[in-house]
């Protein structure tokens, strides 16, 4: 493992939903720190504010207050183009469905994102979608559409499509529950061995079969954060 | 193909855009079939200026319109020949009289007299040598053999009519000079001024003129206009054009035929462009997820672009063989369906930029593409 040092520091971040009677608050004052080389998981029961204090962390939804330094950039001071252009530069993201476009094979969605988010020439392009393609596995379905892959398959061009531009922050919102424990572990062996190589990565998950593969645990109770043991909380599981 | 991501996406979806194809293909070939037979109902009206060998048509002053002529003295005659660059000048009859058939009733003819020779200005080169030999009797007329019925005869050669008065016998039958206004009648100088008695002896409606070399004809033109203000001189190719923008612009079915074709477009536009909003807004989440991962907007823009694009050609594609196919068919049964090169290229243009601006219009559901909506 790489020397741990944080790539995301998050400090105080609140944030509510609606107005008046219905004002909901999904996350109330979360701090955490998030190391580079570690997995991280973001625990905790349905609408207690996973999502959301995910979102926030990656630059996805404003928080009300608090602050988040991603490689010590304050995401929330940039620009809505700045962190565009940061988020194309150093997050990966998967979620709950693989959210494939339909008409385009499993090697174009890696191609894309290269094309598209590089300057990269064409034959780097399609040699780095190879390399990708065959270390998720997939060699062999690259010209396969996704009506044509199995739900763990999808997910991992998902993914492919996340690491190919080698994030340095990954985040991830349940990305196996849609998947058998078979398929989900595979993917989740992919994001730790991501995290390995020395990326940091995030994930929201509901499956204590996860906990084993974990560096760092988060709990999340109605939107208040607490940091975990990830022995204590493997035991927790376990009881 | 590998990286043409909307041909894909067109190819998979192929149900859902193609009533989109189909619709800018219907845009399309509705706009050139009806402005081809708008040019085709236009060039019958200048065709005996089309037809003649006239370089020079000499008619009264600001003359907008072959049938819209008056009498003009035959002394002017003099006046063009005087320019030493002219060869020939000849007079030239063109003016409408009432056609009483044989089966009872009359009809609006419209009576040509013409000299014969074989290099005479006025004829039309559709009159055969024999045709100009027999028209030299007096009487003797040529018709257009789609006009029969009008002229309420049956076989055409040898049966005679009256035209005020006068027997008038058909001695030929020419082909593609049907008329919107009144059947044409073509016959000799002498026969015509017979059949338009209103004409003196010393009077004719156009004076056509040759000169010797043709680079000539502008100076020429140029000239006479100056000496001569009440006389419209033209050369012939501009008065053909006169006299079709004339009736464009004066009978309204180009406007009527131009207002068809914008709805045409206004229906291609709409279905083409909710076609492609709603291929995006089904697509938002997986377009969303290209958001989050930071690839830019403009991006997904170009790529609804590039479908849209490529509707137009298919549509484009289509339509053209179709269009040709309707003329054809047009032509088959009588109806001149003119096709050229420019309208065939003003159609594709139009169209495509139908289709672009569609895509352009679809653009708006870009903004419903929000990474955050992922996270519900
Ligand atoms: N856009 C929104 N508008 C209104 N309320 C919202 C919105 N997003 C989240 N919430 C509310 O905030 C709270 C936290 O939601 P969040 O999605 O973060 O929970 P979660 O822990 O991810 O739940 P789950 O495990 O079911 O995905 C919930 O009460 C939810 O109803
Ligand atoms: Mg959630």
């Amino acid at each position: 493992m790489t020397e741990a040092k944080a790539a995301i520091i998050a400090r105080n971040l609140s944030r509510s939903f609606g107005s008046g009677e219905e004002r909901t608050t999904a996350v109330q004052e979360a701090s955490l720190e998030l190391r580079a080389g570690e997995m991280s998981l973001l625990m905790g029961p349905s609408g207690s504010g996973k999502t959301t204090l995910l979102a926030m962390l990656s630059g996805l939804l404003r928080p009300d207050s608090g602050q988040v330094l991603a490689l010590g950039c304050d995401l929330w001071r940039m620009s809505d183009e700045e962190r565009e252009r940061f988020r194309l530069r150093h997050c990966g993201f998967i979620f709950q469905g693989a959210n494939l476009m339909p008409a385009l094979n499993a090697r174009d969605h890696l191609e894309m994102v290269l094309r598209w988010g590089t300057r990269l020439p064409w034959t780097e392009v399609k040699r780095k979608a190879a390399d990708m393609l065959a270390l998720l596995g997939l060699a062999h379905k690259a010209t396969l559409l996704p009506e044509h892959l199995s739900g763990g398959e999808k997910q991992r061009v998902a993914i492919g499509r996340a690491l190919i531009k080698q994030p340095d922050l990954f985040f991830a919102d349940e990305p196996t529950s849609a998947l058998d424990w078979e398929h989900g572990k595979q993917v989740v062996e992919l994001l730790r061995d991501t995290a390995h190589h020395g990326a940091t990565v995030v994930l929201v998950t509901h499956d204590y079969r996860i906990l084993p593969y974990a560096d760092r645990i988060y709990r999340l109770e109605d939107g208040r954060l607490s940091s975990v043991d990830a022995m204590a909380q493997m035991a927790l599981g376990a009881s | 193909m590998r990286r043409l991501y909307s041909l894909k996406i067109l190819w998979h979806g192929r149900n859902r855009f193609l009533p989109a194809v189909l619709a800018v293909a219907f845009s399309a070939v509705l706009i050139a079939v009806q402005f081809g037979v708008l040019l085709g109902t236009l060039a019958v009206t200048s065709r005996p200026i089309d037809h003649a060998q006239a370089q020079i048509w000499v008619g009264i002053g600001g003359v907008p319109s072959i049938e819209l002529g008056h009498p003009i003295p035959e002394a002017w005659l003099y006046r063009v020949q005087a320019e030493p660059e002219v060869e020939d000048v000849e007079d030239y009859l063109y003016e409408f009289n009432y056609w009483h058939k044989p089966t009872g009733g009359s009809v609006h003819c419209c009576i040509i007299g013409a000299r014969l020779e074989d290099s005479a200005l006025g004829a039309v080169s559709d009159l055969t040598p024999e045709m100009r030999t027999r028209l030299t009797e007096p009487g003797a007329v040529v018709v257009d053999e789609t006009e029969l019925d009008r002229l309420g005869l049956h076989h055409g050669i040898g049966e005679t009519a009256e035209v005020i008065g006068h027997k008038v016998r058909i001695v030929g039958l020419v082909h593609g000079f049907k008329s919107i206004w009144g059947p044409y009648v073509f016959c000799s100088m002498q026969t015509a001024r017979r059949l338009l008695f209103q004409y003196q002896p010393n009077q004719t409606q156009y004076l056509l003129a040759r000169c010797r070399h043709k680079a000539d004809v502008p100076a020429v033109i140029e000239r006479l206009r100056r000496k001569y203000p009440e006389m419209a001189v033209l050369a012939h190719h501009d008065f053909s054009i006169q006299t079709r923008l004339y009736w464009l612009t004066r009978t309204r079915v180009g406007i009527a035929l131009g207002l068809t074709a914008l709805l045409a477009l206004l229906v291609g536009l709409v279905i083409t462009s909710q076609t492609l909003y709603a291929a995006v807004t089904a697509s938002l989440r997986e377009y969303a997820v290209l958001r989050a991962l930071g690839l830019p907007r403009w991006r997904i823009g170009a790529l609804v672009l590039a479908q849209s694009f490529w509707i137009g050609l298919a549509g484009v594609a289509t339509s053209l063989p179709m269009a040709v196919a309707l003329a054809r068919l047009a032509g088959a049964i009588g109806a001149e369906v003119l096709l050229p090169a420019w309208l065939l290229a003003g159609t594709i243009t139009v169209t495509m930029t139908i289709a672009i601006v569609s895509g352009l219009l679809a653009l708006r559901s870009l903004r419903l593409v929000e990474p955050a909506n992922l996270l519900r």
